[in-house]
């Protein structure tokens, strides 16, 4: 019987539905009230409603500033936009739409809904300021992006890259802060197949590294062919220094990249066939890495780590589920992870039950394994996109479908605390 | 490529267990229960007028075995003359088969081989005392030989059957002839040559010996007597902690008649057991094995009256207790983790599908609660069909459907059902495939379900039908079964369907 999970739940901008009905007829006409003119497909759709989307959650990443706030990205799916948010103590949120909206025209309340379908992939950090920086996809153009927040407000660019303009390169970007606030960004250059790593310098300018792989390029066919899990996560030491684990999108092994003086190291840490469609890498207190992975061919959540330079790996849950006949059922388990060390040092994983489309947790005891995984949130379709926060606390997408049955996510919080079978705070 | 009955049972195998296509064998075990035990499970018939066709067979397994020849030491040979004496170095001859003819009858075979022997030249050394006084060759020639041989059939010490030849081989044929060097006939050639043509003789006999007992082998190995097979499946990269394990152990009964006036008959006994693998119920028992009436073959094929060369006898019991170990063994369990369903599409039985994006690939969980039954049903001639159909019922099936969204593989339907298939197999050429003819959906219950737009009864119809999809794509995944038995001019030429058995006839 699962633990009953006590969540707070914010429900980000919810305009209550059905204020509006269905258009009918074309623009031309008219729209009702409470939407605005699409242009492009010359449809009536909904405003941007003043503050945060309905449709938000999806390529969820968020930070905690130095108030203890939790401020986030994500792509707000019915827009294709770029939106950044702040949780308010108030259990509301406050949101900017950063990009995708087509200028001063795709404002909130605008009848202009074109714009570029950017935010995929976002991945967000803070600097001391507590201002924040994010990386995304832009998938109108194929390009990776970077947006800052500054006093003068949000400044966008298109990272610079060498690659034709329809070459592709961004997805599964992933971005860090370096100790002086200049980002660091990992990503799969699509085109070439290829892993890299830009950096911002002190003068403005972007430095790109790729990283190198051995084999497998000669038969990339040049695309993802559709979107992707995270598949790159990048943490920098105290040094500064990048360390990447990625999917190895050739052989579709788990592999880490560190950066030496003037080169890369890159260890195997597991040979797959296919695991880490989903990744999550942290350092530990003593600055040992560790990554939570899927592991798709067996339907597993792994949990790799180094400890002194001891590579160990261990399946923190295999899916295996009994039923009253007492068959084994195996669900894959693993996608949408996110590993976080507690304050105890213990990793601690957030990840889908995708059997269920439930959030589920795993914290790892003092014997060098995990505790029995705990359902954090099981209403609806639920568990993606989660962000293990200090707290601990999860910050995690969910789906419901609106009364057309088109699917909206929305983010929810989870005080992990509060989570029935929840050992001592981490 | 050579006719042999024995030849299929891998075939049956692959058969008898479709799962076989994913798994891997393993080194054999010889541990089956006795339980699992029965006997006369396949049998092989050749009939009384297939001696031609075994001594094909044999033939060419001796080829391939490269001992269609054999050799023999023709020993020194020495004597003594008026003054003199003589010897003559060992030397060596080799018989090879040219010819073999097979009758068949009431309990013997009678094989007549004929032979032909290298014409061996001999040093012929002539001795004062121990003085080598001459030395001259002695050419021997010797004609084309018969050999005639009766194999008659025996037990083993552990009572399995086999055969041997019943006496000594018999040889017949034109006398040896020798001729000496003219200088040294002078020493008394009719002595030497008399004692060398008994030495070549002796050879000749031994080595047609050596091919009597290597004929009798290949005849062995045509009929099926060494026909002895066992060995473990489990499936491939299982992750379960217990992933179950199928046995099969097959030998030749003891109860084989290998030859009668009918023809000869070997029943293979043994059966199928396995170790439950975790995804099966605990409950899950083994389908024990039985004991069967062997078949009775008929002269010529039923129903068209054509001669046939082989005949195989397959028992219901032996295809149910395959199905029942494969699924206690785990081999019908499928997880999401075994790779995505290639060119299905359930976009257009899920509208729904479509809110969460561009649907990528679709991953199937198959978890059989119940043990299949297997049962063989008729073959719809108007459609062209010449074989039986196999109907195969899974109770209690429980399916999940994982559908890839944005890089997530997540369940959209979980449904329990009881499903039986109904298959007709189809040879063409080396191949035999299996076609989904017909499916059955009942007791279908929606265990879980994100397409929450679907009403509750468009839901079950169109998950009813996605079942039929899916077993229609899993059986395209079988792919052709390959058949070695119908290489080259061997063609199925009828069935017969008896009680608890079907009979298969193949001929030319």
């Amino acid at each position: 019987m699962r633990a009953v999970a006590y969540t707070i739940s914010v429900i980000l901008g919810f305009v209550a539905a059905g204020c509006a009905s269905p258009a009918v007829g074309v623009c031309g006409g008219g729209c009702p009230a409470g939407t605005v003119c699409d242009y492009e497909n010359n449809r009536c759709v909904e405003a941007r409603p003043p503050d945060c989307p309905r449709d938000l959650g999806r390529f969820l990443s968020a930070a905690v500033d130095s108030s203890e706030q939790i401020i986030f990205s994500a792509y707000a799916g019915e827009y294709g936009d770029l939106v950044v948010g702040r949780l308010l103590p108030d259990g509301t949120a406050s949101c900017e739409y950063v990009d995708g909206t087509a200028g001063s025209g795709g404002k909130p309340g605008s009848p202009d809904m074109s714009g570029d379908d950017v935010g995929l992939y976002s991945s967000l950090d803070l600097d001391v300021f507590d201002r924040p920086h994010v990386a995304y996809f832009d998938r109108t153009h194929g390009k990776l992006k970077y947006a800052r927040k500054s006093s003068e407000g949000w400044s966008v660019v298109t990272v610079p890259h060498p690659s034709g303009e329809n070459d592709v390169y961004g997805r599964a970007c992933w971005l860090r802060l370096d100790s002086t606030g200049m980002p660091h960004i990992a990503f799969w250059d699509e085109s070439s197949g290829e892993l890299e790593v830009a950096g911002k310098l002190s003068d403005g300018r972007w430095s790109l590294e790729k990283v190198p792989l051995d084999a497998g390029r000669g038969g990339w066919p040049g695309s993802f062919g559709g979107e992707v899990g995270r598949i790159v996560s990048l943490v920098l030491d105290s040094d500064d220094r990048e360390w990447v684990a990625f999917r190895d999108v050739h052989d579709g092994s788990l592999k880490v990249a560190g950066r030496q003086q003037q080169s890369w190291m890159v260890l195997l840490v597991d040979p797959g066939p296919d695991v880490a469609n989903w990744l999550s890498a942290a350092l530990d207190g003593d600055g040992n890495m560790a990554v939570a992975y899927d592991d798709r061919s067996t339907g597993s959540l792994m949990y790799a780590w180094n400890e002194g330079g001891v590579l160990s790996r261990l399946a923190v849950n295999d899916g295996r589920v009994a039923d009253s006949s007492g068959a084994v059922r195996r669900y894959p388990v693993g996608q949408h992870c996110s590993l976080a060390f507690g304050a105890d040092g213990l990793p601690g994983v957030l990840y889908l039950d995708a059997a269920n489309l439930d959030l589920l947790y795993s914290v790892a005891d003092r014997e060098g394994g995990f505790e029995a995984p705990r359902v954090v949130a099981s209403e609806g379709t639920t568990g993606f996109f989660n962000n293990l926060l200090p707290g601990p606390r999860a910050l995690s997408c969910s789906y419901s479908r609106t009364a057309k049955g088109d699917l909206q996510a929305r983010i929810f919080l989870t005080d992990l605390d509060l989570v029935a079978g929840k050992r001592g705070v981490p | 490529m050579n006719l042999s009955c024995r030849n299929c049972l891998c075939f049956l195998l692959a058969l008898a267990i479709p799962a076989l296509a994913g798994c891997r064998i393993d080194s054999p075990e010889r541990d089956l229960s006795k339980a699992a035990i029965g006997t006369d499970v396949i049998e092989f018939h050749y009939p009384g007028s297939s001696g031609r066709r075994l001594a094909v067979l044999a033939t060419g397994l001796l080829d391939q075995a490269g001992t269609n020849s054999q050799d023999a030491v023709i020993p020194e040979v020495s004597g003594s003359l008026d003054c003199t004496n003589f010897k003559t170095d060992p030397s060596g001859l080799s018989v090879q088969l040219s010819a073999i003819d097979i009758l068949m009858s009431a309990g013997r075979l009678e094989a007549n081989l004929e032979v032909d022997v290298s014409d061996p030249v001999l040093t012929l050394g002539i001795f004062s005392g121990e003085q080598l006084v001459d030395s001259c060759e002695i050419h021997v020639s010797i004609p084309k030989q018969d050999v005639m041989l009766r194999i008659v059939a025996g037990q083993d010490n552990d009572q399995r059957p086999l055969i041997f030849v019943d006496g000594e081989p018999v040889l017949s044929g034109e006398p040896v002839s020798t001729v000496t060097d003219p200088y040294c006939q002078a020493y008394g050639s009719q002595v030497v040559e008399t004692a060398v043509s008994r030495a070549v003789a002796g050879a000749v006999f031994q080595a047609s010996t050596l091919l009597a007992n290597a004929l009798v082998e290949a005849l062995g190995s045509t009929l099926g007597l060494d026909t002895a097979v066992a060995g473990n499946v489990a499936r491939l990269e299982s992750a379960d902690a217990d992933p179950g394990r199928l046995h099969f152990d097959f030998w030749p009964g003891a109860d084989s008649n290998v030859f009668s006036q009918t023809g000869s008959r070997v029943g293979l006994a043994g059966g199928f057991e396995s170790t439950r693998a975790d995804c099966v119920p605990a409950a899950a028992a083994d389908f024990p094995g039985s004991m069967q009436v062997p078949a009775e073959f008929a002269e010529k094929v039923p129903g068209t009256g054509a001669e046939y060369q082989c005949a195989i006898s397959v028992s219901d019991d032996f295809l149910q207790q395959a199905f029942s170990a494969a699924w206690r063994g785990g081999l019908l369990c499928r997880t999401a983790a075994d790779g995505e369903l290639q060119t299905i599409d359930l976009a257009d039985l899920f509208p729904s599908l479509l809110a969460w994006g561009e649907p990528g690939g679709v991953r199937l969980a198959m978890w059989p609660g119940g043990q299949p039954q297997l049962a063989f049903a008729p073959a719809d001639t108007d459609a062209g069909e010449s074989l039986p159909r196999l109907s195969l019922n899974l109770p209690n099936l429980g399916v999940d459907l994982y559908v890839n969204f944005e890089g997530s593989d997540m369940r959209m339907l979980g449904v329990g059902a009881d499903v039986n298939l109904e298959l007709a197999p189809r040879i063409e050429g080396t191949h035999v495939f299996l076609d989904l003819v017909k499916t059955h959906v009942g007791e279908l219950s929606i265990e879980y379900s994100e397409m929450l737009t679907e009403a509750a009864g468009s839901l079950r119809a169109s998950a009813a039908e996605a079942l039929s999809r899916i077993a229609g794509q899993l059986v395209q995944q079988l792919g052709p079964l390959d058949v070695p038995m119908v290489a080259g001019a061997v063609n199925l030429l009828g069935f017969k369907r008896l009680e608890g058995r079907t009979l298969l006839y193949f001929g030319p």
